[in-house]
């Protein structure tokens, strides 16, 4: 009796239909997302500059054994932030030591920590114009705004200043220094206009010759790029295999497809 | 693809959350004094005032794995919540919670007494009152109020990035996902998202006013 009277209270079935398709939407998303658990896992988070070559690194692992790795591409120091506050990253490749210097001192130990890396790469000078830039005042005064990533944010920006202190021996900069969130965005101020030039890696304009001239900056202006491996889990197999992965020779064709310098050739 | 998937499962889950408690605490405010739901308005409404980053870092605080809450999930499920879809979720349906909650007091607020009196006169208890009286009267708001969550929910971007990132296939929502190619200078990739939520912003706010003219309709 009190179901009879409730559903003649109920709006009519004309109202119902909204809350149907929201039910069908539940449902499709639960399908979706439903799969996700049943392979195992790896979520690693890499430097923004190794996402094209982390892309095929993580394409060929995942063909070649039955497991999903999430990747997670961000400037270092905006991703060590993350895991200081409870990114469940597995792995963790920075583009230098401080993104991993803090977290050590926040309490996120590191359960295996390579600071040398497998992988190096150097800094280059890039501009739109096809005119050759060198490091002359003429050249320089033609600059009014130059693109970095920000250097608390992303060790590539920290490379950046050091050149430009090194570089400038002193002068003061006669243009805008404009910060981007990662050494991308850095390039995509550029590639927009926004800027005249940008100081980014070499391996971010490797494909880029059509619309960027880059020059490249003497690596004694800057420290050393590493880029540190660090483990942060243990408890699965997979992140031991796949870090020995990385030193393999079949990621070693791809470095170099990709314009990166395989730490084994410094030896 | 994978990033509408993402953003309306984010904001379904936000607003499923949104709906239930605002109705609750809707008719809670009813019964209330007048200090004490000034004070309640004041924090419900809080979330619409604040700068969105600052919402997603308090969740970011209170959810992360060093604070009691986050430690408590991470031991009951084994896996921490921030930067996973779920803090996503919250951080959406605690930002639009205030545009969900408003319609649906005013709402509340402008049932006759009269219509109460005469149910509960009549021998119907307050739970069945409010299910067969206040709940059919207000459909129209609440399913408004919804949807306006709904929207906001599927634009959010500042509390998302900082409780959850910016991760493609786990987290990365339509305006996650505008950004980021914006940022990389993507133009062109850009361009169809933005015109993706465009059509999702035309057909929410298009359902919402007919809505509201339709209770116009029904009111007068």
């Amino acid at each position: 009796m009190c179901h009879v009277r409730l559903l003649r209270s109920l709006p009519t079935a004309e109202y119902l239909r909204p809350l149907i398709y929201i039910g069908v939407l539940v449902i499709f998303m639960f399908i979706s997302g439903c799969d996700r658990n049943k392979k195992d896992e790896l979520f690693i988070s890499v430097a923004i500059s190794l996402s094209d070559l982390f892309e095929e690194i993580i394409d060929d692992y995942e063909s070649n054994n039955n497991i999903n790795i999430i990747s997670n591409y961000a400037a270092s120091q905006s991703l060590a932030s993350q895991i200081i506050y409870g990114n469940r990253s597995d792995l963790f490749i920075p583009a230098g030591i401080q993104p991993v210097e803090i977290l050590i001192k926040n309490g996120k130990l590191p359960i295996t920590y390579s600071p040398e890396g497998f992988i190096t790469n150097s800094l280059v000078f890039a501009s739109v114009n096809t005119n050759e830039f060198n490091w002359d005042t003429e050249s320089i005064s033609k600059i009014t705004r130059i693109a970095i990533a920000d250097p608390d944010l992303s060790p590539s920006g920290k490379y950046a200043m050091e050149s430009l202190r090194n570089l400038l021996n002193g002068e003061r900069m006669a243009f805008d220094l404009i910060y981007a969130s990662n050494v991308r965005a850095a390039l995509g101020l550029l590639t927009t206009g926004s800027v005249n030039a940008a100081i980014v890696y070499a391996t971010d304009v490797k494909n880029q010759n059509e619309i960027v001239a880059h020059d490249i900056i003497p690596p004694d202006a800057h420290s050393a790029i590493i880029y540190p491996v660090v483990v942060l889990k243990d408890n699965s197999n997979f992140i031991q295999e796949f870090v020995e992965y990385l030193y393999s020779e079949h990621v070693e064709k791809l470095i170099l497809k990709h314009g990166f310098i395989s730490m084994n050739d410094r030896h | 693809m994978d990033i509408i998937l993402i953003t309306l499962k984010i904001a379904t889950v936000a607003i499923l959350i949104n709906v239930p408690i605002a109705i609750w605490l809707a008719y809670l405010l009813t019964k209330l004094g007048l200090k004490l739901r000034f004070i309640i308005e004041i924090l419900i409404s809080l979330p619409l005032a604040l700068p969105p980053v600052v919402t997603g870092y308090a969740l970011l605080i209170v959810l992360s794995p060093n604070s009691l809450i986050g430690d408590m999930f991470h031991r009951l499920v084994g896996q921490d919540i921030v930067f996973t879809w779920v803090a996503a979720s919250l951080a959406s349906a605690i930002v639009s919670f205030p545009l969900t909650i408003r319609p649906i007091i005013i709402s509340f607020d402008n049932i006759d007494e009269i219509l109460i009196r005469s149910s509960r006169s009549l021998g119907a208890g307050p739970y069945r009152t409010f299910i067969n009286l206040i709940i059919p009267l207000s459909y129209n708001s609440i399913l408004a109020g919804g949807l306006l969550g709904f929207t906001r929910a599927l634009g959010e971007f500042g509390a998302t990035i900082m409780v959850a990132g910016n991760i493609p296939g786990v987290t990365q929502t339509l305006p996650l996902a505008i950004y980021k190619k914006v940022q990389l200078g993507n133009d062109t990739g850009a361009f169809g998202l933005i015109l993706l939520s465009l059509l999702i912003a035309v057909l929410s706010i298009g359902m919402h006013n007919w809505l509201i003219t339709r209770s116009r309709i029904t009111n007068t």
